[in-house]
């Protein structure tokens, strides 16, 4: 169980950025965070990696150690000129020491985390050649080879065209099942949150925040609360059951 | 990439550094054919005893083989130097003089052949000057009890343009008959003068840096990824920076202290290694070692055969660096960086 409890967080010299956010994940959960830009959804992913600490409040996670986190950043910032292969292999780092290189073991691994994303054929393909989906897939395996129980990851659907964002949301889905993870993603698209997730963060800023299941903490009141923007969700029915969208209504 | 077969690049790499050293070893004013001088070379490996004194023994033993061997170390921990600070720093514009090492050990060097006028006060001078310019260096760069990579940089170039204007300063009060010209050439940089004790000093330090580095070589391909890649890996940057900080400010301050200022080694060699193996520093950092390596010793064959008076080192490593430099980027269409 991973549990953050009473969780605040403000930068120097200014006032809280949110406060009092409580979330609650078993293993295999998904939770996406949902917010407006600069309410603060990448400074929680960042506390919860440790980069920042939570100015006040806890984390516990019941293996106890934060060395189980694997982060997946957002990859079209990143500029690496190494092979897939030697970029998974980073996600080995914390088992390798200082001084030495990854062994065959260690290759191993990476390649089989390949193979699961599907990506076993760009192994010897440059990351930066790689498009933005495909990055995104090496990242994704990069993290489980670092044999992470927890896998955050920050925006993995902008900057990818519509296909390769369910294509995404589809394997950390598979990956949470196989693997038993935590997961915990930020997104901007409601959309995103209803089809992956079994529970969701709302992050409005300090005054308003809201942690539960995906169906009953996203509806209209809520996104007009922290987006100000009036919506309706409507459902839809086809031929493999039935899907959630959100439509904002202009006027 | 244009050396893809990897056995052959491992040869030419082991390889090169031992032939050019036995090539060096017969260039120079007084010409040895090559004959000559493996016989002299290895009959001095293996046969201690049997020893016939000639000048041809006598300049090969003394003067040049602690000469070349210099050279090499030289070479080769300046380019190494260059290839982990450009990794670390994720720039390619930086040489391992960012910091302001080498001007922190010229000035200090500059000093003591003003005051001592002795070699040795002038390799312990500079090279403990070299260290605080990198005490100096991270003590403005740290705010708030952190230290980013630009705060460090730019505080790396304010320290080494203030040691570059004292040693302008020193160069303008100094005796412009006796000890301007020394000090001058000194900071073009020369290996004149070599002995095996100044070897002996350098070499067990500067051999310990490179090999530090050679081994922490996986962990500069992270490092240059950036801070908080580094920190999604579950490792600490600081302590990484610190590792790879530590063994290059050594090297150079003990390269300058023997050497003078040598520029453009650290610079072109790392950037002609990224154009022949590309940039994984597993296979980048021994290719930067071996070619900085014979780099340097070419260039000292050049500056000490060419004219009668010895050219300076830092106008050769400039020349020759920026016309092989300037070829190959053309050739690679923009260097390594964008891709690889």
């Amino acid at each position: 169980m991973l549990e953050i409890t009473n969780a605040s967080f403000f930068y120097e010299g200014a006032e809280n950025l949110f406060e009092n956010i409580n979330i609650r994940l078993e293993k295999g959960d998904i939770v996406s965070i949902l917010g407006p830009n600069g309410t603060g959804k990448t400074t929680f992913i960042k506390c919860i990696l440790g980069f920042l600490k939570f100015r006040n409040g806890e984390m516990h996670l019941s293996e106890n150690s934060k060395e189980q986190i694997g982060y997946v950043p957002q990859s079209h910032y990143l500029n690496a000129p190494y092979t897939s292969l030697e970029m998974v292999l980073m996600g080995r780092a914390k088992f390798i020491g200082n001084f030495s290189s990854p062994g065959k073991k260690d290759i191993e691994i990476a390649k089989k985390m390949l193979k699961t994303v599907g990506v076993e054929k760009l192994e010897n393909r440059f990351f930066n050649s790689l498009s933005g989906g495909e990055r995104q897939l090496i990242l994704i395996a990069r993290a489980l080879a670092s044999e992470c129980s927890v896998l955050v990851l920050d925006e993995p659907t902008s900057a990818l065209d519509f296909n390769n964002q369910y294509r995404t949301l589809n394997m950390i889905k598979e990956m949470a099942e196989e693997f038993k993870l935590y997961v915990i993603f930020t997104t901007h698209q409601p959309e995103h949150a209803m089809y992956l997730s079994c529970k969701t963060l709302l992050m409005g800023g300090k005054d308003f925040s809201c942690f539960g299941k995906t169906d009953e903490v996203i509806n209209e009141r809520n996104l007009k609360k922290i987006y100000g923007l009036k919506t309706k969700i409507v459902e839809i029915k086809h031929e493999n059951g039935i899907s959630k969208t959100v439509i904002p209504i202009m006027g | 990439m244009f050396l893809r077969k990897k056995w052959l690049l491992k040869i030419l790499l082991i390889a090169g550094p031992f032939v050019v050293f036995i090539i060096s070893l017969g260039i120079g004013r007084y010409h040895i054919p090559i004959d000559k001088t493996l016989e002299i070379f290895f009959s001095e490996l293996f046969m201690a005893n049997n020893k016939d004194f000639t000048v041809e023994r006598s300049v090969i033993i003394n003067l040049r083989i602690p000469r070349i061997i210099l050279a090499m170390l030289v070479g080769a921990g300046l380019s190494v130097s260059g290839t982990s600070f450009q990794g670390m720093f994720k720039n390619p514009l930086v040489s391992p003089h960012i910091l302001g090492v080498s001007s922190g050990a010229g000035f200090g060097g500059v000093i003591a052949m003003l005051f001592f006028k002795n070699s040795w006060a002038v390799f312990l001078c500079s090279f403990l000057s070299g260290l605080l310019s990198i005490l100096l260096a991270f003590y403005f760069a740290r705010t708030k009890r952190k230290i980013t990579t630009l705060s460090l940089v730019l505080s790396g170039v304010i320290v080494g343009s203030f040691f570059t204007a004292m040693i302008s300063l020193v160069k303008f009060v100094a005796d412009p008959v006796d000890e301007l010209p020394s000090i001058v050439f000194w900071l073009m940089g020369s290996f004149s003068g070599t002995s095996y004790e100044k070897l002996s000093l350098v070499s067990i330090p500067v051999i310990a840096c490179i090999l530090f580095l050679f081994f922490f070589r996986w962990r500069i391909n992270i490092l240059s990824l950036g801070e908080e890649e580094v920190r999604a890996l579950g490792l600490k940057p600081e302590i990484l920076r610190w590792m790879v900080i530590v063994p290059v400010t050594i090297i150079v301050s003990l390269c300058v202290s023997v050497s003078g200022i040598i520029g453009w080694v650290g610079l072109a060699i790392p950037h002609i290694c990224r154009m022949l193996v590309g940039s994984d520093h597993k296979v980048l950092i021994p290719c930067s070692i071996s070619v900085g390596a014979v780099y340097m010793v070419i260039i000292d064959d050049i500056s000490r055969s060419v004219s009668s008076a010895e050219i300076p080192l830092g106008i050769l490593t400039a020349i020759i660096g920026i016309v092989i430099f300037g070829f190959l980027l053309k050739k690679s269409k923009g260097g390594a960086w964008n891709n690889a």
